[in-house]
C-alpha cells in the first residue's frame, strides 16, 4: 500500500514536471499562430482563426526586411566558425596528445581544464577592446573565433578521453598495413569517432546558439547581431503586437528543439559522457 | 608504448628503417607509432596552447590591469590605483548586488539539483512514460535561453501572461505583476533559471544513478527495504559526490548567467535583478565605465573561484 502511493506521487510529480516543460512550447506555437485580439480576448481557446501574418510581421522586425533571416545567418556563420575552430584544432591535438607519456597527458589535461572555469564576465571586456583595436567588432565570423576557442578545453577534454579508449590494436593494425601515422589518425581513427565528435559537437552547438554574453558585446550593430542577440529588441518592438512576438520566438525556439529530437541520441551521451566540464 | 622519450634524431632514423626492413616491421611499427605521434602531439599542441593563452590567459591579465585604471571605451587608457576597489567597497548597489547573485545561485543551483534528484530517482523506479520523459525534460536547455526567457517574462506580464491567466482560472486573481516590484522580481527569473537548467543536471544525475549496480538495490529489496528507503538509504549516499560537483558547477553556472536575466529583467527595475555580470555589462556598456567593470570582474572572479576550489575539494573528500 506503502509502495503503491509513493508510486502515484512519483507518478504525478513527473507528469506535473512534463506539463511545466511543455507549456512554454506549447504557448509559443498557440500564440504564434493567434491574431493579436484573440489573444487578449480568449487566450486558451484552442479553436481559433489561424493568423499566419504573425510570422510576415516577425520576419520583418524593427521595420527591416528579413531581419530575422539575417539574424539567422548570422548565427549560422558564428556556430559554423565556432565548430570548425574547436573541432579543427582540438581533435587532432587531443588523438595525438594519448600518445605522450602519462604524465605529459595529465599535465596537459590539467591546464587545458583549468580553461574550463575562466568567468566569462572576465573576458568580454578585453575582447571587446581588442575586437575594437584591431577593427574585428560586428562581424559574425570573428565572433564565431570566440566561441569556438572558448570550446576547445571541453572538446579537448572529452575527445582526450575517448581517443584514450582506443583500442591500440586497431592502430597497430594500420601501421602494419603500411600506413602512415597521420593516415591512421584520418582514415582509421576518424571514421570511428564520428558519433563522438557529433556529441561533442552538438555541446558547442547549443551553447554558441544559445549564448548571448559574448555576442551582446562583440556584435553590436543590428545587421551583425545572431538570433540569440537580436530576439532581445524583439521584445521591445513588439510589445503591441504579442502574436508577432510569439512567431518570432517559435521561429528562435523550435528548429533547436526539432534537431535535438533528432539528434537526442547523441546528446545524451555527450552529457552522460562528462558533459559536465562543459 | 615501449619507448617514449627517444630524441628527435632518433625518432626520424626509426621511422625510415621501418619502411626497409620487413623482418623486424612488427617491432619497429610500435616504436613508430609512439615517436612520431609524440612530435604530431607537440606540434599540434601548438595552436591550442597558443588560442588558449590569447583568448584566455591574456585576457584575463587584462581585465586585471584593466581594473587598475580609468577607460570610456576609447581613446587613452588611464592609471587609477586602487580607485576603482574603493569604489567599490562603499558603493551600496555592488554590495546589493554580490547579495543577490549569491542567493540567487546558489537558491538556483539547489533547486536544480533537488529537482533533478527527485527526477532521477523517478525515472530509474521506471515510472510509466520514462523514455520520453528523459528526451522532452531537456527542451528547456535546447530552447536558446533568450527565447525562452522573453516568453516567461511576457508570461509574468498582469492580465494578459500566461501565469496571471492560469491564477486568475483557479481564482487567484489575475494582477501579479511580479516583475514590475524591485521586492519581487527576483522570484521569477529564478524560476526560470531553475526551469531551463534542471534538464541538464538530471541527465548528468541519472546517469549517476544508472551505474549503481541493480543487485545493491535488490539486496536491499530483499532485506524489507521500500523505495523510498532504497533511495534514501542507498541512491544518495552513492551519488553524493556527483551531486556536490553538479552543485558546485551550477552554482558558477548561474553565477555567470547573463541571458536569462538580461533577456527577463535587464537588471531592472531599479536594478533590484542586476546580479555581478548584468552591472559588470551595464558599468562598462551603458554608462561607460571600463575601469570599475573591470574590477567588478575580477571580484566575480575570485569569488568564483574560491567556490570552485572548495566544491572540488568537498566532492573530493565525498569520493574517499
Amino acid at each position: 500500500m506503502k509502495a503503491l502511493i509513493s508510486k502515484f506521487f512519483a507518478q504525478l510529480g513527473v507528469w506535473g514536471w512534463t506539463a511545466l516543460v511543455l507549456v512554454p512550447f506549447f504557448f509559443i506555437l498557440l500564440f504564434g499562430t493567434k491574431d493579436t485580439s484573440d489573444i487578449y480576448g480568449k487566450p486558451l481557446s484552442l479553436i481559433y482563426k489561424p493568423h499566419f501574418q504573425n510570422f510576415a510581421s516577425a520576419w520583418n522586425v524593427g521595420g527591416v526586411n528579413g531581419a530575422i533571416g539575417k539574424w539567422f545567418i548570422n548565427t549560422g556563420l558564428l556556430v559554423t566558425v565556432a565548430l570548425v575552430v574547436s573541432l579543427c584544432v582540438a581533435v587532432p591535438a587531443a588523438y595525438f596528445t594519448i600518445f605522450l607519456p602519462p604524465k605529459a597527458n595529465r599535465r596537459v589535461m590539467v591546464t587545458v581544464l583549468s580553461g574550463t572555469v575562466v568567468p566569462t564576465i572576465l573576458l568580454v571586456i578585453p575582447y571587446f577592446k581588442a575586437y575594437n583595436q584591431y577593427h574585428m567588432l560586428n562581424k559574425p565570423i570573428f565572433a564565431g573565433l570566440a566561441y569556438g576557442v572558448l570550446a576547445i578545453p571541453t572538446t579537448f577534454l572529452l575527445m582526450n578521453r575517448f581517443f584514450l579508449d582506443f583500442p591500440r590494436e586497431v592502430l597497430e593494425a594500420g601501421l602494419l598495413d603500411g600506413l602512415s601515422n597521420s593516415k591512421i589518425f584520418r582514415k582509421l581513427v576518424l571514421p570511428l569517432s564520428v558519433g563522438q565528435i557529433v556529441s561533442v559537437g552538438i555541446l558547442t552547438l547549443i551553447w554558441a546558439w544559445g549564448d548571448s554574453q559574448i555576442a551582446i558585446v562583440l556584435l553590436q550593430t543590428q545587421d551583425s547581431q545572431p538570433i540569440s542577440v537580436g530576439m532581445l529588441s524583439f521584445a521591445a518592438d513588439f510589445t503591441t503586437n504579442l502574436g508577432a512576438t510569439f512567431a518570432g520566438l517559435s521561429m528562435a525556439a523550435i528548429p533547436p528543439v526539432i534537431l535535438y529530437i533528432i539528434l537526442s541520441k547523441y546528446v545524451t551521451k555527450g552529457i552522460a559522457l562528462g558533459g559536465i566540464t562543459k | 608504448m615501449s619507448v617514449k622519450n627517444e630524441s628527435p634524431s632518433k625518432q626520424v632514423s626509426t621511422s625510415s628503417a621501418q619502411g626497409r626492413n620487413l623482418f623486424s616491421r612488427k617491432k619497429k611499427a610500435r616504436i613508430g607509432l609512439d615517436a612520431i605521434n609524440i612530435r604530431s602531439a607537440r606540434i599540434t599542441l601548438i595552436p591550442v596552447f597558443l588560442l588558449l593563452f590569447i583568448f584566455l590567459a591574456l585576457p584575463m591579465f587584462n581585465s586585471f590591469k584593466l581594473s587598475f585604471s580609468r577607460w570610456g571605451g576609447f581613446g587613452p587608457v588611464e592609471s587609477a590605483g586602487w580607485t576603482n576597489y574603493q569604489r567599490l567597497i562603499s558603493d551600496p548597489q555592488m554590495h546589493y548586488s554580490s547579495k543577490i547573485t549569491i542567493i540567487y545561485a546558489f537558491t538556483v543551483a539547489f533547486f536544480v539539483v533537488a529537482v533533478g534528484v527527485l527526477l532521477a530517482a523517478a525515472v530509474s523506479a521506471n515510472v510509466r512514460g520514462h523514455k520520453a520523459m528523459k528526451i522532452i525534460w531537456f527542451f528547456p536547455g535546447i530552447a536558446p535561453p533568450t527565447a525562452v526567457a522573453i516568453f516567461w517574462s511576457s508570461s509574468f506580464q498582469p492580465d494578459s501572461g500566461v501565469v496571471n491567466i492560469f491564477l486568475k482560472r483557479i481564482g487567484l486573481g489575475s494582477n501579479h505583476a511580479l516583475l514590475a516590484s524591485s521586492h519581487t522580481a527576483l522570484f521569477p527569473v529564478m524560476f526560470v533559471g531553475i526551469w531551463s537548467a534542471v534538464g541538464f543536471a538530471f541527465l548528468v544525475i541519472l546517469g549517476a544513478v544508472e551505474q549503481i549496480p541493480v543487485s545493491l538495490r535488490e539486496a536491499a529489496h530483499v532485506d524489507g527495504a521500500n523505495v523510498f528507503q532504497q533511495f534514501t538509504k542507498i541512491t544518495l549516499p552513492l551519488i553524493r559526490p556527483i551531486l556536490m560537483t553538479i552543485f558546485t558547477l551550477e552554482v558558477i553556472w548561474t553565477f555567470n548567467g547573463f541571458t536569462v536575466v538580461w533577456a527577463m529583467t535587464n537588471g531592472g527595475p531599479a536594478d533590484s535583478t542586476s546580479i555581478l555580470p548584468i552591472l559588470a555589462y551595464k558599468e562598462a556598456f551603458r554608462y561607460g565605465r571600463f575601469g570599475t567593470a573591470a574590477a567588478m570582474a575580477v571580484i566575480t572572479g575570485i569569488f568564483l573561484m574560491i567556490v570552485g576550489a572548495i566544491g572540488i575539494r568537498l566532492s573530493r573528500s565525498e569520493q574517499q
